[in-house]
């Protein structure tokens, strides 16, 4: 594992006070996914409840990604806001089916979808 | 002083400081000692151990003059403490006897005495100090005087004699008509308990020929001493009712009947007859008697199983030589019953401290789950502790380990620990002696007693109490763990749930009243970890999980559910905790840590197979850490007979890798094995286990696959939750089972799974595994899965075999943990 160099890059994009979109890209893994935890805590704390996470470049996601996807939806729906994913790579979707989270969180096709989720759900 | 070499000069010097306690004076031959220690204390050891060795020697060598093999042995002890050739001893023994005034006999009796300081010497000394009045005074020269030489006389021509005929005459001559006595008889004990006349003098040969032989279960003097394991004295034989050898000719007379035993066991009884009735003995007397016994049971232990014509007495039972254990092993792996072989096991000083468990046979179950290998060569006492008091069943083997009479009991209480929790259990029991070995037969009573014992085990294990409550006709039913955990007596009356909150901390009854909201008035599932206050005052950790049953009307008609004392787990957890604040931040902490977490791994999931007796199916398991110790985990399987002889079948992964991981793995096990108790079906019991991970854990979230099989119809109910499903290798083929719907475990307060239903086949194979058997980073889990499934299919000669394979020919690529349970029918 130390051997390999931490691979994930997260872009933040902040569309409105209360709408925030994450490009994720990389592997969000054990090592990687404190990074995305954190971004995602800031977030939360400016305000923004409602965060769509662009997942169409992600290669890989172990359970420790899926963990910080799973808080944060929490979080933002106990606050009356959601979390949106949009394009998961087929590895990666595949991963969600699995383990059931496509049935509490449903992808969507891409960000302007699921930007169009977040809106109607405002 | 026991080098071997003697710095010149006159070697006497070292033997009279050696033997500075010997009295100058002819006739008290043995010295009373001054104090405890003498100048040669040091190397008594020693001294002792060359003599049992000369003695040995001795016996070999029949040596034919009873005296000479007395004077052999006090050279020995020459040689040995003056580093001396023997023909020097020779000379330093005669120059020293005519110095001191006594014949070459006495001063080698009295050197073996100083040098050996064992029982036969103590005694010879007390009686010596007794019968001559004042210690260490000159001693008349009477014939009694010379007790020493007349003992090791007696041992000595017992050493050197060829059958115990001789023994008897020899004891008689030497040591017992001083004493009185007029006859003296030995019994050697079948392993039926029956007695056979092994040697006699005095009775004559007519009287002898009508006892050569008591069968079992007939009462003689023998026998009252053999049963009681002590000394029985009659004053009067007739007087006390009991028949015994040569009670015709001395109807008044009086006996002493001593066990002969040694290392524990009895190997027969000397039985000593006086003509006139027999006042107490002096203590001394006794001693002295009690010294010979000892005597004799050497003699009886070393000499052969029968004596070819060389006693008048032929027939009775032989005595078994040697311990048979080896023999008795396979003939105890004949038996459909679980036995254990049982070898003696002595302490420095020859006491008899504990036994061998020298082989569990094939039928063996450890009734505290461990696998047989684990007790297999352990100390029965360590093994189990328990057997020491409650059963009193260690006393019962001892006992049977002495005299040889067999024990059988039905229904007996057999208490083991598992996991500290003693586990009470009835059985059929038979305790048999074989040659030096014992074997131990039980039989728990039946089977529905044993299904209750496990049931008893996985409640225990889980510590686990089951309630149910029909809120319409009021009736409470609690099982017995139920009671225990409230710490009330089964006599007092359950706790209604309505109730419960009178029973807990001030600080939860919240917590309870929300629970009881839940299950009572919104009729869901609900479950609550609340501390529990008893009446004696001990505070438990205990999480309560119920299930609401509803009437066709839609009322509440019962309530189901579990207490489940999680006090130990908790404690676990903080525990942990603990440590790993004390430990944050250095370089050794990250690896104590570590460390820690494979240990806590270790000791829940043993790398060995657990024990499973389903009948017509077979389990094999594998866990392999991660390479990196850092990395090890979360990973679980667990594979159990529950009550209703279904078999629970589980793998699980906890989210993350270290302590927390693997503390919440060890929550979602013991939680998953304890609700599987109340027999719900996989769906069920993955929803409950998803409100364990959701309110119990911090953050965590796992996977987990969930099967219920039933080896009567073959079918297997299965779940999963968010976790790989399961794959079917039949004939050829292999394949995973649907996708079926169910969210991994913690992520919400609520969730569903569904259950579906798969019969299998004989031959069929089922393997559950985690996701560290194929996770790769550049490949898409479809991908890895078919990898798999390619190794699955090819033929494989065991169950064993394929789980090896599959873990050698993993691609994994992420070094996680992983764990694999594979089951076949047969």
């Amino acid at each position: 594992m130390s051997e390999r160099e931490p691979n994930l890059d997260v872009d933040v994009e902040i569309r409105d006070d209360r709408t925030a979109v994450l490009t994720v890209e990389g592997e969000l893994d054990m090592e990687t996914a404190g990074r995305l935890q954190d971004l995602l805590t800031e977030q939360f704390g400016e305000g923004r409840r409602r965060i769509v996470l662009d997942l169409s470049a992600l290669g890989f996601m172990d359970s420790s990604g899926l963990n910080v996807l799973i808080r944060a939806v929490n979080r933002a729906r106990e606050t009356g806001g959601d979390l949106y994913l949009a394009a998961p790579t087929p590895a990666v979707r595949r991963i969600l089916e699995i383990t059931g989270v496509t049935t509490t969180i449903p992808p969507h096709d891409g960000v302007a979808d699921a930007l169009a989720a977040a809106g109607g759900a405002r | 002083m026991s080098g071997p070499s003697y710095p010149g000069g006159d070697p006497s010097a070292g033997l009279s400081e050696a033997g500075a306690a010997a009295p100058p004076t002819p006739g008290a031959a043995v010295p009373y000692p001054a104090d405890g220690t003498s100048a040669v204390a040091s190397v008594d050891g020693r001294l002792a151990a060359t003599v049992e060795r000369l003695r040995g020697e001795v016996r070999a060598a029949q040596a034919a003059a009873e005296g000479r093999a007395l004077i052999e042995l006090a050279k020995g002890v020459i040689v040995e403490r003056l580093g001396c050739g023997p023909a020097q001893a020779a000379r330093q023994l005669a120059e020293l006897a005519d110095r001191v005034g006594l014949s070459r006999l006495e001063l080698a009796a009295d050197i073996i005495n100083q040098a050996a300081r064992d029982r036969m010497a103590e005694a010879a000394d007390e009686f010596v100090r007794t019968a001559v009045g004042e210690p260490g005074a000159p001693a008349p020269a009477a014939p009694d005087a010379s007790v020493a030489v007349r003992l090791r006389t007696a041992e000595s021509a017992a050493l050197s004699a060829g059958d115990t005929q001789a023994v008897a005459e020899s004891l008689l001559r030497h040591a017992l008509e001083p004493l009185g006595a007029v006859a003296v008889a030995i019994w050697t004990t079948g392993p039926d308990t029956s007695l056979s006349l092994r040697g006699h003098a005095g009775f004559g040969l007519d009287e002898a020929a009508r006892w050569h032989y008591v069968p079992p279960g007939v009462t003689t003097a023998a026998r009252q001493a053999l049963i009681g394991r002590r000394t029985v004295r009659y004053a009067s034989l007739a007087a006390a009712g009991i028949p015994s050898i040569g009670r015709a000719r001395h109807p008044d007379g009086g006996r002493v009947v001593v066990p002969a035993g040694t290392g524990g066991r009895i190997h027969g009884v000397l039985e000593i007859c006086w003509a006139r009735p027999l006042d107490p003995l002096p203590q001394a007397v006794e001693r002295q008697i009690e010294a010979l016994a000892e005597l004799c049971a050497h003699t009886l232990e070393a000499l052969p199983e029968a004596s070819p014509g060389g006693s008048p007495l032929s027939g009775g039972f032989p005595v078994p030589g040697g311990h048979g254990a080896p023999a008795l092993a396979e003939l105890s792996d004949g038996l459909y019953d679980p036995a254990l072989v049982l070898t003696p096991h002595l302490d420095e000083a020859g006491k008899l401290v504990d036994f061998r468990i020298r082989h569990a046979n094939a039928h063996f179950r450890d009734p505290a789950g461990r696998p047989r290998g684990s007790v297999d060569g352990a100390l029965l006492l360590e093994a189990y502790p328990a057997t020491a008091d409650g059963s009193e069943l260690f006393e019962r083997i001892e006992r049977v380990y002495a005299t040889g009479e067999p024990f059988r009991a039905r229904r007996t209480r057999l208490t083991a620990l598992v996991d500290q929790v003693p586990l009470a259990s009835l059985a059929d029991i038979s305790i048999s002696r074989y040659g030096a070995s014992v074997l131990l037969i039980w039989r728990v009573e039946d089977e529905s007693a044993r299904l209750a014992s496990l049931l008893q085990h996985a409640q225990r294990l889980g510590r686990v109490g089951a309630f149910e409550e029909d809120v319409v006709a009021g009736d409470i039913t609690w099982n017995g763990q139920l009671y225990e955990l409230f710490g009330r007596m089964p006599t007092e009356p359950p706790v209604p749930l309505r109730d419960l909150a009178a029973h807990v901390h001030p600080d939860d009854v919240d917590t309870i009243r929300r629970f009881l909201q839940q299950v009572l008035h919104q009729r869901r599932v609900g479950s609550a970890a609340f501390r529990m206050l008893r009446h004696d005052g001990v505070t438990r950790h205990i999480r309560v999980t119920a299930e609401p049953a509803v009437r066709t009307g839609g009322g509440l008609q019962a309530v189901r559910g579990a207490y489940q004392d999680i006090s130990a787990q908790h404690w676990t957890e903080v525990a942990l905790t603990a440590t790993r604040d004390r430990l944050a931040a250095t370089e050794e902490a990250a690896e104590e840590r570590n460390r820690l977490t494979l240990q806590l791994q270790h000791a829940i999931m043993p790398p060995a197979k657990p024990p499973l007796d389903a009948p017509g199916l077979d389990v094999a398991v594998r866990y392999r850490p991660a390479e990196s110790e850092s990395l090890v985990g979360g990973d679980w399987y667990d594979a159990v007979v529950l009550p209703s002889k279904k078999v629970l079948l589980c793998v699980g992964d906890v989210a993350g890798h270290g302590v927390e991981a693997a503390t919440g793995m060890v929550v979602l096990r013991n939680a998953l094995r304890g609700l599987a108790v109340t027999g719900a079906g996989p769906g069920q019991l993955l929803s409950w286990l998803n409100g364990v991970a959701h309110h119990l854990t911090a953050q965590v979230t796992a996977t987990a696959v969930c099967g219920i099989y039933d080896p009567g119809s073959r079918t297997l109910r299965w779940a999963r939750a968010g976790h790989l499903p399961p794959v079917l290798v039949r004939g050829d083929e292999a394949f995973d089972l649907p996708l079926v719907r169910g969210l991994l475990l913690g992520a919400l307060a609520e969730a569903e799974y569904e259950e579906t239903e798969l019969r299998l086949e004989p031959g069929d194979t089922l393997l559950m595994y985690t996701d560290g058997l194929v996770e790769r980073r550049d490949t898409a889990v479809h991908d890895s899965v078919a990898q798999l499934l390619t190794v699955a299919r090819e033929p494989s000669d065991s169950l064993e075999r394929l789980l090896d394979q599959l873990l050698a020919r993993s691609k994994s690529d992420t070094d996680d943990d992983t764990c694999v349970v594979g089951v076949q029918v047969s």
